[in-house]
């Protein structure tokens, strides 16, 4: 492939795109330690006042405690069911796998806000009254499809003649699968199940809709945008942006890094 | 080392669908005994080894393993541990835990899993490879770990899938030659599966023939080779000419005849008067070059220099394919292309099969 001509026009059109896609991420992380509570330029100086601030706040705290607790129990019920679904679907006849996976997969596809809105009706109609347990349900519908196409993808990629191998040298169906299944497999659903976490984490609009009374850290810098420009705004979307960023990372490296895995010891 | 282990496998049919991969097949192993499952790919060989390992329930017929009847007793506690075709060593563990992985699962105390593991990497001779893991092994190195992992559980029977196709011709004779230094070693019974006649003949005890899911011949391979059942397994196994005859007098003082030729030898007493065939392997035939009044006088049509010997094809008039010789090369000059020749052999040599076969 001959890809090095270069023209002009299209490095420019790379360079404002990476411009419109990150610079106002970095004003964001900037002025997040501003020392006065100016928005704009020109930026007069550093300080940590506005982190001080925000983990001083109790809203804050409670906010971040909220998304942590939603986030682990959509991840972890995203790992039990996404796992079996997986499993499941790799044994399933060929004929009924392909209309499984496309039910699985389909929330992918639905706009989140008609999702929250599904959902609110939803639970109005069954006289759910709405809590974090609502949300932790909206986001286990929402991160379900990614976990399922990581982990169903790595599921296709083992071998079942190793699983003949265990068999024939005397482990059951159980030990075959911890003894060889899961090993080759837990980095991806670690990996997978980091990403639930990290989507979940972050996830607004199906929150907004179910959470009822709660907040969590994306509903906190809403409210907070919404009552008057906080400047602890910025402070408190860059530890989002960090701690998401951190996750997805670890995701990755676990999911998708083709190294050769499990050495023992 | 361990007690040998008597298999036999009675009746045994299977159908795929409607087809019949299997179909009324017997065979009965001595203990220790080297049995090879020899035919062409689709023959039922490998569904066979599969049924005896339990990966597949047969349709009718039982599997007894000594004495006792296994037909439905899971794989995972069968007293058999199969080689496979394909690498199947765990990724993520190393040499060691492959080989150990067997005798975890049973429980052994830990210090008779080290010693035991260490023996076995012993016998197939991978000593000091126990930290490796199977993506830094050579395709030989990881069949001897198959090998270790499949034998250190004394199985009383050791099921080989086609463990050298995957191989380099090279590597395939070394293995070949492991593989009879260790069942001398190991004294199990080893139930052997492939196409490559020339690997059957140099590594069983007893052959077993398949053709279209059935058992064509089961004899020792010298028996195979010198007194096929059936034109089948005289082609499969070993170089054969067999030639449509047309059988005038059977007995001791037969005659049969060859085209237009009139050919003095004995035919088996069973053999009715009419068509049949006859085999002839190329090496027993010798080309005089001449025309002699005894033999078939014919043509050489092609002739190959293969180092130890001349291979000939002969056009022989009346028979549709040429005939193949192959002469010891040692202080003879080749025969020209396009001579006339008078091909001969040993009336023993010769072999009449029924027309039925």
């Amino acid at each position: 492939m001959d890809s090095t001509q270069r023209s002009p026009v299209t490095a420019a059109i790379t360079a404002c795109a990476l411009f419109f896609l990150f610079a106002p991420l970095a004003i964001v992380v900037l002025f997040s330690f501003h020392e006065t509570p100016s928005l704009s330029f020109p930026f007069t100086g550093f300080s940590l006042r506005w982190y001080r601030q925000v983990f001083s706040s109790r809203e804050f705290v409670n906010a971040v405690w909220n998304s942590l607790v939603v986030a682990l129990a959509s991840a972890g019920a995203t790992l039990v069911l996404g796992a079996m679904a997986a499993y499941g679907l790799t044994r399933v006849s060929s004929r009924v796998q392909k209309p499984l996976a496309v039910l699985f997969f389909l929330p992918i596809t639905l706009p989140g806000l008609f999702l929250g809105l599904a959902l609110l009706v939803f639970f109005a109609q069954v006289r759910v009254p709405l809590s974090l347990a609502t949300v932790v349900i909206g986001h286990l519908i929402y991160v379900f499809p990614y976990f399922l196409l990581i982990a169903k993808a790595a599921l296709d990629r083992l071998d079942p003649a190793l699983d003949e191998a265990a068999a024939d040298l005397g482990a059951n169906p159980w030990a075959v699968f911890w003894k060889v299944t899961i090993p080759q497999l837990w980095p991806v659903l670690a990996g997978a199940t980091t990403l639930a976490f990290a989507l979940s984490f972050d996830e607004f609009v199906i929150t907004f809709f179910v959470i009822g009374a709660e907040s969590t850290l994306p509903m906190y810098i809403w409210s907070g945008l919404r009552r008057t420009i906080d400047p602890a705004v910025n402070t408190v979307s860059s530890i989002l942006m960090l701690v998401t960023l951190a996750l997805f990372v670890v995701a990755f490296l676990l999911a998708f890094e083709r190294k050769e895995l499990g050495q023992k010891g | 080392m361990q007690a040998a282990g008597a298999l036999h496998v009675k009746d045994l049919t299977h159908h795929y669908g409607a087809v019949a991969a299997l179909s009324e097949v017997n065979l009965e192993t001595k203990p220790g005994e080297f049995v090879t499952l020899l035919g062409p790919s689709g023959c039922g060989k490998t569904t066979l080894l599969r049924i005896i390992g339990g990966f597949i329930r047969p349709s009718s017929g039982r599997v007894l393993l000594h004495g006792e009847d296994v037909t439905a007793v899971p794989p995972h506690r069968r007293r058999v541990n199969t080689v496979f075709q394909r690498s199947t060593l765990f990724p993520h563990l190393d040499v060691f835990e492959n080989v150990a992985f067997g005798l975890r699962i049973s429980k052994v105390p830990e210090k008779e899993v080290a010693r035991r593991v260490l023996d076995a990497l012993e016998l197939v001779r991978l000593s000091g490879f126990e930290k490796r893991l199977s993506h830094e092994l050579s395709g030989g190195q990881v069949q001897r770990v198959a090998l270790a992992r499949a034998l250190v559980g004394k199985p009383p029977v050791l099921l080989l899938d086609e463990p050298l196709s995957a191989l380099d011709l090279a590597i395939r004779l070394e293995m070949e030659e492991e593989l009879r230094r260790l069942h001398r070693e190991v004294g199990a019974t080893f139930v052997y599966v492939t196409h490559d006649q020339r690997e059957a003949l140099a590594l069983s005890d007893r052959i077993a023939v398949f053709n279209k899911g059935r058992i064509e011949q089961l004899a020792t391979p010298a028996e195979i080779y010198r007194h096929p059942a059936s034109p089948f397994t005289a082609r499969f196994v070993g170089d054969a000419n067999v030639i449509p005859v047309e059988v005038a007098a059977a007995g001791h003082d037969g005659m049969v005849l060859i085209g237009e030729h009139r050919v003095m030898m004995p035919v088996p007493s069973g053999i009715a008067r009419g068509p049949a065939w006859l085999v002839l392997r190329p090496e027993t035939l010798r080309i005089l070059n001449a025309p002699v009044s005894t033999g078939l006088q014919g043509i050489v049509r092609d002739f190959a220099y293969r180092g130890s010997g001349h291979a000939y094809r002969v056009a022989i008039c009346g028979i549709a394919e040429p005939i193949k010789a192959e002469i010891a090369a040692e202080g003879v000059t080749p025969v020209a292309v396009g001579s006339a020749v008078t091909v001969t052999w040993d009336a023993a040599s010769g072999l009449v099969l029924p027309k039925g076969t």
